[in-house]
């Protein structure tokens, strides 16, 4: 078996108790819906799984500092934790509040803004979403043009935003906005907050083709907001997105995910049939399920030379894009595989939600094909995978046109 | 190559179902239809038998159009291309094909001519789940006790169950030793006492079951077939169906290259259309010549069914569904990719054909199967 060397005999001990943790403070509803693969949990999983951390030393928050509530950890703590974390079928950490704009705010929000929103996402009171995307601007996201204008000391935004994760369960978004209109498109936008609750705010529903609800088309129309929602300067938004964007480190490969995926398609493929051959006497299969490992043992020893090596940086830099890139593939190998290994319970279309307990497995009839599906979406979001590699060209090996 | 007459009925079978289609199955009618019960519209059916489809695939000799294999593909495209879902494969294909290779004529035509009228609807209920798509892998027993002979096993992913009116279930005779193994065939009307099924949607919007078979008595004898050439006359049967999903697949691999050439020639990014990028330009090129090589092995099936019998058929089928099943299933997710966030909306088609072609990839063996399969027959044959 491919494994990755273990860490000093301190952090071994370490994930040890954060193992222990999991193992009994993870309740099983959620346990199960992680381990079928589902990304989007309702809400209250989330904030009770959050809670459950919060209240053992701000573990809910790994990258945040102590002073504001967070455990304080090294970056091998952060690492050895979110490995944990997915191998222990425990929900992603709450990407928007805990993962984006808290540290955004340590790093540009107003004091007043830290005081006032950082407790909140702390206790899961608030949620958040990401509005960068719009209709007319996905990898071009320079060209945003939903739009602030001044008014007395407030904003009136008008517009919409879309692909927007879980508006239907946040309670406020943030995002990028057109302030100001300049020569260049990077100049003139704006990191604004927004209550959802205000009027003249709409969360339209888009739905997924495997039949999900996780992203929405958020509208605005005059809503009014307040001046003290700016974070930065005005205009500085870009700059700020950016940032933004470069923090989320660990786990962005999803490489613990992956592998705790692949844990799952083992059991399957080792189980013995009665009356059949198993599948991993199947050599095509065999060979493929063989090459998966090899590609992510080979990024996961990547991912850590990229994270706690000697020469790891402030910025990761191109990593990222890298890490991104190969993450999202072979997870995406990894789906498929599994859908084509559960061969003709592969096709079976019960929706999650009507679907009973069909064995022990965690994969209810459907799921395996289902998440195949769902994944597709890992290398369009959060900076499609072609975006990455015009990232890689220029910065990395520069190459220019 | 194709002569001139053989290409102007397949132009004529072509035009036909392309204006049938476009007529009566948009995106959104086909939504429709798979939403609500059975899965696909009975009025296209007694349409479609009207105008003589599912007669094409059955021979003269049974009252059929006898089809050249090249033509009934032609027809399958087209559904593939509409991402068309019905009991056609099922019944006026393969049940069709394995009645044929099996039945004596008079008893055979009887059953033909209602497949091919559409009155009747046959499923085969062949694969087992402990099998994936090994045909030689059947628990299903088929046992005589006081001169009744009674059915015993499960079958799975038995297409359109829900519609069929009768299931041909493939079952091994009991008290057989390993080395001599003989197999027979039962045509079962479904309401028959210990058939029992459950119906499931597929991904693709289609429906399937699984069926239990708890002492189903096969009554009538001539609706039984047996002999040492059971198992062969079934795989040459399932290499017209596994043709039969590989011209499907070709079908939604040209649709699905035609929607992502508009999309990327409409969408602007950076103030440039899409299909300005050369790192996009390359991957359409692919996609496109993956829909050209996929097109010439579908059409090499077709000239193998009408021409060989044995491993040589065997072999260029399972070449044809090997490459077409991977390379429609590659296509699709280049698709959706090329397409952004808007390929992952239900309400574009592009995540549809994914679906579609995810499910065909699998009927009747996927791409493993049919590699392994390949392989196997390669080994034997001479070097
Ligand atoms: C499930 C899901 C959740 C999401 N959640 C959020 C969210 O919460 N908040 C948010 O703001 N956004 C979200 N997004 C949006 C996501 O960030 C965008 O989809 C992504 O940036 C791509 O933009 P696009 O969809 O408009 O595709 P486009 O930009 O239209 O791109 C279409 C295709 O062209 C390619 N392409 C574009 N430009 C180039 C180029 N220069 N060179 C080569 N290829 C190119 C792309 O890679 C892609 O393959 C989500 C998306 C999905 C699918």
């Amino acid at each position: 078996m491919l494994r990755a060397p273990p860490f000093n005999s301190e952090l071994e001990d370490f994930r040890h108790t954060v193992r222990e943790f999991i193992r009994v403070n993870l309740p099983d509803h959620i346990r199960q819906q992680v381990a079928a693969e589902k990304m989007d949990l309702p809400r209250e999983d989330q904030v009770c799984w959050h809670r459950i951390l919060r209240d053992n030393g701000g573990w809910c928050c790994p990258a945040w500092p102590k002073e504001h509530g967070g455990p304080g950890w090294s970056d091998e703590q952060q690492y050895v934790f979110e490995q944990e974390l997915a191998l222990g079928n425990a929900p992603r950490l709450m990407i928007y509040g805990v993962g984006m704009l808290g540290p955004t705010l340590f790093e540009y929000g107003s004091e007043q803004q830290r005081e006032r929103i950082l407790p909140d996402i702390l206790n899961a009171d608030t949620f958040w979403c990401q509005g960068f995307s719009e209709p007319g601007s996905g990898s071009d996201l320079a060209s945003l043009n939903c739009r602030m204008t001044p008014d007395g000391d407030e904003y009136i935004v008008n517009g919409s935003k879309i692909w927007t994760s879980e508006a239907h369960l946040a309670d406020w978004i943030f995002g990028l906005f057109r302030s100001s209109v300049e020569a260049r498109k990077q100049q003139g936008i704006t990191f604004l907050l927004i209550d959802l609750a205000s009027p003249g705010v709409t969360v339209r529903p888009l739905k997924i083709f495997e039949d999900t609800h996780e992203v929405n088309q958020v509208f605005f129309d005059q809503v009014r907001v307040p001046k003290e929602n700016v974070v930065g300067r005005l205009g500085e938004g870009w700059e700020i997105g950016k940032y933004l964007l470069s923090l989320e480190r660990f786990g962005t490969a999803e490489v613990s995910r992956t592998k705790a995926t692949m844990q799952r398609l083992t059991e399957l493929a080792f189980a013995e049939i009665p009356g059949g051959t198993r599948l991993i006497d199947h050599v095509d299969f065999a060979e493929r399920f063989c090459r998966a490992e090899r590609a992510l043992h080979a990024l996961e020893m990547t991912e850590r030379r990229i994270l706690l090596g000697d020469q790891r940086a402030e910025s990761i830099g191109t990593g990222a894009s890298m890490l991104k890139i190969r993450g999202t593939e072979i997870q995406s190998d990894v789906f498929r595989l599994t859908a084509e290994a559960s061969a003709h319970f592969a096709h079976i279309d019960i929706p999650r939600s009507q679907a009973g307990c069909h064995s022990d497995s965690p994969y209810q009839p459907g799921d395996a094909a289902r998440n195949y599906f769902n994944y597709r979406k890992t290398p369009i979001y959060s900076g499609s995978n072609e975006i990455q590699r015009n990232i890689i060209a220029k910065l990395e090996l520069d190459l220019r046109s | 190559m194709i002569d001139q007459s053989t290409f102007e009925q397949q132009s004529l079978i072509e035009d036909a179902a392309r204006r049938f289609l476009e007529k009566n199955y948009s995106f959104e009618k086909r939504r429709e239809i798979i939403a609500e019960e059975p899965g696909y519209s009975t009025d296209h059916w007694r349409e479609m038998a009207q105008l003589g489809w599912m007669l094409l695939p059955i021979s003269a000799e049974f009252g059929g159009l006898g089809g050249s294999t090249a033509l009934v593909l032609t027809l399958l495209k087209e559904f593939g291309r509409t991402l068309y879902v019905s009991p056609y494969l099922a019944s006026a294909v393969t049940s069709a094909r394995i009645i044929e290779k099996m039945a004596a004529r008079p008893v055979g035509q009887q059953i033909l001519e209602k497949i091919g009228s559409g009155e009747v609807i046959v499923s085969p209920a062949i694969y087992e789940p402990q099998a994936r798509y090994d045909l030689n892998n059947v628990a299903t027993t088929a046992s005589t006790a006081r001169g009744a002979i009674l059915l015993s096993g499960a079958k799975t992913a038995v297409l359109y169950g829900n519609a069929a009116s009768h299931l041909l279930v493939l079952a091994q005779n009991a008290g057989n030793h390993e080395s001599h193994r003989e197999f027979s065939l039962h045509l079962i009307p479904k309401d028959t006492e210990g058939v029992q099924l459950t119906h499931y949607r597929t991904h693709d919007g289609a429906r399937a079951s699984d069926v239990k078979l708890d002492n189903v008595e096969s009554r009538d004898p001539q609706m039984i077939w047996q002999g040492e050439q059971t198992l062969t006359e079934i795989s040459q049967a399932m290499n017209l169906a596994n043709a039969a999903i590989s011209a499907e697949l070709v079908g939604a691999m040209e649709a699905t290259l035609e929607l992502t050439l508009d999309f990327v020639k409409t969408r602007t990014q950076f103030g440039q259309k899409l299909s300005s990028f050369q790192s996009l330009q390359h991957r359409l090129v692919d996609m496109y010549m993956r829909c050209q090589m996929a097109e010439s092995l579908s059409r090499e099936t077709a000239r193998a069914i009408d021409s060989f019998r044995g491993a040589e058929q065997d072999i260029m089928v399972s070449a044809a569904k090997c490459e077409i099943a991977r390379a429609a299933l590659l296509n699709a997710e280049e698709a959706i990719q090329l397409h952004g966030a808007m390929g992952m909306m239900d309400e574009m088609a592009v995540g549809h054909y994914l679906k579609r072609v995810f499910s065909l990839s699998l009927l009747f063996g996927d791409a493993d199967y049919h590699q392994a399969r390949y392989r196997s027959l390669r080994l034997k044959a001479a070097s």
